[in-house]
């Protein structure tokens, strides 16, 4: 289907230019370990063992990491005319906002990769859960962070110091996004699974829909250059 | 090339005649007739204009997501500016709302802050509200300005039940509690039901009537600016 | 494929960018479009390749509405613009691969490297793009344009940066597209390169078309005095009725 091929080439692009630049994975990882001792050097050791605060820690560092590479999605198709581009596919222009979603849940990934041990790692944090409850949670987290994420950057995209203004556009919105992976990632660590925090399984979920099916229904008009 | 050439509607001084002495009255009821709370006394009175003020922030951003949507699909400037005025009333309304609510903590519990749920929502809408204002300021070109913002006037309202949702359970609280008030001790006369709906609508009006004046404010400034551009045209030429 | 203009406008922030544009141009002709810097020559191109809406008017491609062709349409449309459209940090070889994959095009690969060998670029093919010269991406820019064997053919200053020989080459290879049946639409500022390859000549003046006419009974010289006194300032922007000159249907909408 030309759909799914041209979203294909769309994410074989941008997988591409990552190898090139490392603009999407390299420097946002770096970028939360440095926030990682950062954090380290801020808390007293006392207050870092409390409960709470590793999660805390976590989740500011990687929504924060993110932001750099996740603002850079759209902001990269300025030069040289590219959004165009990808405007001429033949394809309904919905696939541009799914390719650019899933490359960048697929760089997120990568970066809560190399991320999440450092912290386990430094805080002296047991896993608590089993590991494949970690990655659907921080999966579904990290989907809902490359929606929103995504569509805001399309939309900063066309603003005056658009990079600038995207964290300060993003935040607001995702404010569930920050709330759920706490508790979440809270309740794995306290009980091992989801029962404490059903409710904000559920409004994860939401949340994904809301923000990858209404940008899937009305991208066109946010692209429309 | 063609300069918009709608008046300035009567509209606003209309309901600013209407809103003023409704505004008067509610604030009589809700200082002097209003009886007094059975246990917090004469500062449980914020309580009458912080409902009147949230509610009509909500108000506000309901505007703005409706008149996002007619935008996108019409494509009328008429609907944008809508979009801009009722943005800048949810600020004001939020803004009152915000304060009201500060002044009510450190009355009744000698906090400046607290994370009740819906203060929480309403801090969050606070933001929203000013990214939206951003994204206009930031955009270059009426017809640029007008889609971007619609989009996110419209995601932006759409989170709004997820935030709310959110606040409530992020500090525990049963979502089942009857929302009259931040706090649930609070026993309501019937004096004082009748003077908070007053004072909603009295506010609901003045929202109306600072709307039209903004609206009008907003039909003005296109007009000067479409001429400018005429101006500048004909000198190009 | 047929391409017909039927009043197109677009008006951007009380601007007339474009003012009921008409034209047609039959497969297997080309349309050379000039005019004077801010023209809306560019806007033109772009508005017939679907990548800005017009606030009037359609656009007709074989006979049925742009919208109703819906997005399968610009399967059929290669385009150049003033921007390269190329990626900086992958080569050229990849830049041409994304646009075949992007196109559907089946043998995307062979393709690509074919038209890295036609434009000269072999030598380069695995350099970054970004390090190439402005002839060089010209080059690769049209090559991307030519990858998915489109029967229309949109560009945007296509000789701009090309040096002699490889002007020559542009020159033979739109020859080549217009027998194949393709339908160009070719925008110059020095119309003067173009004219071997137009079938027809339009001026485009503040947005409106100021004429059009059959290159063929035209020499250079005489369109050149007729372009000097289309786009002088003063009273430049009526339609000028000029003996022996092809009228598109429906022109004659000028003020």
């Amino acid at each position: 289907m030309n759909y799914a091929r041209a979203v294909a080439a769309i994410i074989w692009k941008d997988l591409r230019l990552e190898w090139r630049t490392g603009e999407a994975v390299l420097t946002p990882a770096l970028l939360a370990v440095l926030l990682l001792l950062v954090i380290v050097f801020a808390l007293p050791p006392a207050v870092a063992r409390m409960e709470g605060v590793f999660t805390a820690s976590l989740w500011t560092a990687v929504f924060f990491a993110g932001t750099v590479g996740l603002g850079r999605s759209f902001a990269r198709e300025r030069a040289e005319g590219r959004l165009w581009a990808l405007l001429l596919a033949p394809v309904d222009r919905s696939a541009v906002f799914l390719a650019k979603g899933l490359a960048a849940f697929l760089f997120l990934g990568l970066v809560a990769v190399v991320t999440m041990p450092a912290f386990f790692a430094v805080f002296g944090q047991p896993l608590g859960a089993p590991l494949w409850r970690w990655v659907a949670t921080v999966g579904l987290v990290l989907l809902a962070y490359s929606g929103v994420g995504t569509l805001v950057s399309a939309i900063a995209a066309q603003l005056r110091a658009g990079e600038v203004l995207y964290p300060v556009l993003l935040f607001p919105l995702l404010v569930p996004v920050v709330l759920a992976a706490i508790h979440l990632t809270d309740g794995l660590l306290e009980t091992g699974g989801w029962s404490t925090a059903r409710a904000w399984l559920q409004l994860l979920v939401l949340y994904n829909l809301l923000f990858w099916g209404v940008p899937y229904l009305i991208f066109e008009y946010v692209v429309e250059v | 090339m063609t300069v918009p050439t709608s008046r300035p509607s009567n509209a606003a001084a209309w309901l600013l005649a209407i809103a003023a002495p409704a505004v008067v009255f509610a604030m009589y009821m809700a200082l002097i007739w209003a009886p007094d709370e059975r246990t917090l006394g004469t500062v449980q009175r914020i309580f009458y204009i912080h409902v009147g003020s949230a509610w009509n922030a909500y108000l506000a951003f309901l505007i703005v997501f409706v008149a996002s949507i007619a935008y996108l699909l019409r494509r009328r400037a008429a609907l944008d500016a809508v979009a801009a005025s009722a943005a800048e009333m949810g600020i004001l309304f939020t803004t009152l709302t915000l304060a009201t609510g500060t002044f009510w903590a450190r009355s009744v519990w000698n906090v400046w802050w607290t994370w009740d749920p819906r203060l929480t929502t309403t801090l969050i809408m606070w933001f929203m509200y000013i990214a939206y204002l951003l994204v206009r300021a930031a955009a270059e070109g009426e017809e640029r300005r007008g889609r971007l913002a619609a989009v996110f006037g419209i995601v932006a309202f759409a989170t709004v039940p997820l935030v709310h949702f959110s606040a409530i359970w992020w500090r525990g609280m049963h979502p089942n509690i009857v929302q009259l008030g931040p706090t649930p001790r609070m026993n309501m006369d019937p004096e004082m039901v009748v003077t908070m709906l007053v004072a909603v609508a009295a506010l609901t009006l003045l929202h109306g009537a600072l709307l039209a004046c903004r609206l009008n404010l907003e039909q003005l400034a296109r007009r000067a600016a479409a001429l400018r551009e005429r101006v500048r045209l004909e000198v190009d030429s | 494929m047929q391409l017909h203009l039927r009043a197109v406008t677009r008006r951007v922030d009380g601007r007339r960018l474009l003012d009921g544009v008409t034209l047609a141009v039959e497969p297997g002709r080309t349309l050379l479009v000039c005019g004077p810097n801010g023209a809306g020559k560019s806007t033109l191109l772009k508005v017939i390749a679907g990548l800005l809406p017009p606030t009037g008017g359609e656009i007709l491609y074989d006979g049925r509405s742009a919208t109703r062709w819906g997005p399968g349409l610009r399967r059929n449309l290669g385009v150049l613009l003033h921007e390269t459209l190329l990626y900086d940090e992958l080569t050229v070889l990849d830049n041409l691969l994304f646009a075949g994959r992007l196109f559907g095009v089946a043998d995307a690969r062979r393709r690509a490297e074919a038209l890295v060998d036609e434009v000269g670029l072999r030598l380069v093919a695995r350099e970054p793009a970004g390090r190439l010269s402005r002839g060089m991406k010209q080059r690769l820019a049209l090559a991307r344009a030519l990858l998915h064997r489109p029967r229309v053919l949109l560009l945007d200053e296509p000789y701009a940066g090309l040096d002699a020989r490889w002007s020559g080459w542009l020159t033979e290879r739109l020859a080549a597209e217009r027998a194949r049946g393709a339908t160009v639409v070719l925008v110059a500022h020095e119309w003067r390169t173009a004219w071997p390859v137009a079938d027809q000549a339009a001026v485009l003046v503040r947005g409106r078309l100021a004429c059009l006419v059959d290159a063929a009974r035209w020499d250079a010289e005489r369109f050149g005095a007729e372009y000097a006194h289309w786009v002088a300032p003063a009273g430049g922007t009526h339609v000028a009725v000029v003996a022996g000159q092809d009228a598109a249907p429906g022109k004659g909408s000028g003020r």
